[in-house]
């Protein structure tokens, strides 16, 4: 893989935005449209082969999911101290920061990688600036695929958001190319200016 | 003339990718002015001084070109100040647990 990254005009990128998509993940997203703003998510997990216990199971192969339930004694007797009789339920939390990553981000992320692996990709590609990117990395790294994650990262005094940062890290550590942009808009722009070249 | 750097050391390059003013259509007048910047980090491909235009690997073996600004760049960040407001609400909590005999 020899490149050398190029950039178009805005415009002339964003007006091939369904195509590059569509080339890139072979999905027209445009058929789930069921509206202005309406988007048929269940139609699209049903053709893509991806009902809950297939999902479970890709998961479960990297460790994703299956994750602590844990009752929070503290807050249910806070929340008690202040609620009517006969009410203030006991309250748990799914502790989704048990997964290989840190974060429930783990989820659609060993899904999307799985798929990846399986229609034999060179890597994977997230525009991204937090949880999702370390997601993707993490899994990538686990399947053995390359990874470039696009973040929102700076302002135009180069000055990071502390989170981020954080997740700039993170993805590095797990073997992903960060390209580390500065805030606006056109992070979508870059990232389809990646996969068009990748 | 400045210190050059190795070939294959791990720096970051900086780039911009849109100018201000060719910025998307529909960005706010301060963005606007502004260009978009780009970092990226990778391995050396020859030797150069800071501020050289420069080739870089990164890790999934891309070649990107850009300005060299920085060698073996740092994770930092710090976590601020601690905010007054909140520094009480620990007790306040405790009181009401220890008024509800939970704690003692």
């Amino acid at each position: 893989m020899h490149q050398v990254i190029e950039m178009h005009g805005y415009k002339e990128i964003m007006s091939q935005r369904a195509e590059i998509m569509k080339q890139s993940v072979g999905i027209d997203y445009s058929q789930y449209e069921t509206g202005v703003l309406a988007f048929d998510y269940e139609r699209l997990l049903v053709d893509t082969g991806y009902d809950v216990d297939t999902a479970r199971v890709i998961q479960s192969d990297t460790a994703v999911g299956n994750t602590p339930l844990i009752e929070l004694k503290n807050i249910t007797e806070l929340v008690r101290a202040v609620a009517k009789p006969g009410k203030g339920a006991r309250i748990f939390v799914k502790d989704e920061a048990a997964n290989p990553s840190g974060s429930f981000k783990d989820r659609r992320a060993s899904l999307s990688v799985h798929e990846a692996k399986k229609q034999n990709y060179a890597g994977v590609v997230a525009a991204t600036s937090g949880n999702y990117g370390a997601a993707v990395a993490s899994q990538a790294a686990k399947a053995g695929l390359r990874c470039i994650v696009v973040q929102e990262a700076f302002n135009s005094q180069g000055i990071a958001q502390p989170e981020i940062a954080e997740k700039t890290r993170a993805c590095e550590a797990y073997g992903a190319e960060v390209i580390r942009l500065s805030v606006g808009p056109e992070l979508f722009y870059v990232f389809l200016c990646v996969l068009k070249e990748t | 003339m400045a210190e050059l750097i190795d070939k294959g050391t791990w720096v970051e390059i900086h780039t911009i990718v849109l100018p201000a003013g060719e910025r998307a259509p529909h960005d706010p007048a301060d963005t606007q002015q502004v260009p978009l910047e780009m970092r990226v980090k990778g391995f050396l491909v020859e030797p150069a001084s800071l501020g050289d235009e420069v080739e870089i690997i990164t890790t999934v073996g891309r070649h990107l070109r850009g300005t060299l600004v920085e060698v073996n760049p740092a994770y930092t960040h710090q976590f601020g100040a601690p905010i007054p407001e909140l520094l009480t609400i620990g007790g306040e909590v405790r009181a009401i647990l220890r008024e509800r005999g939970c704690i003692k």
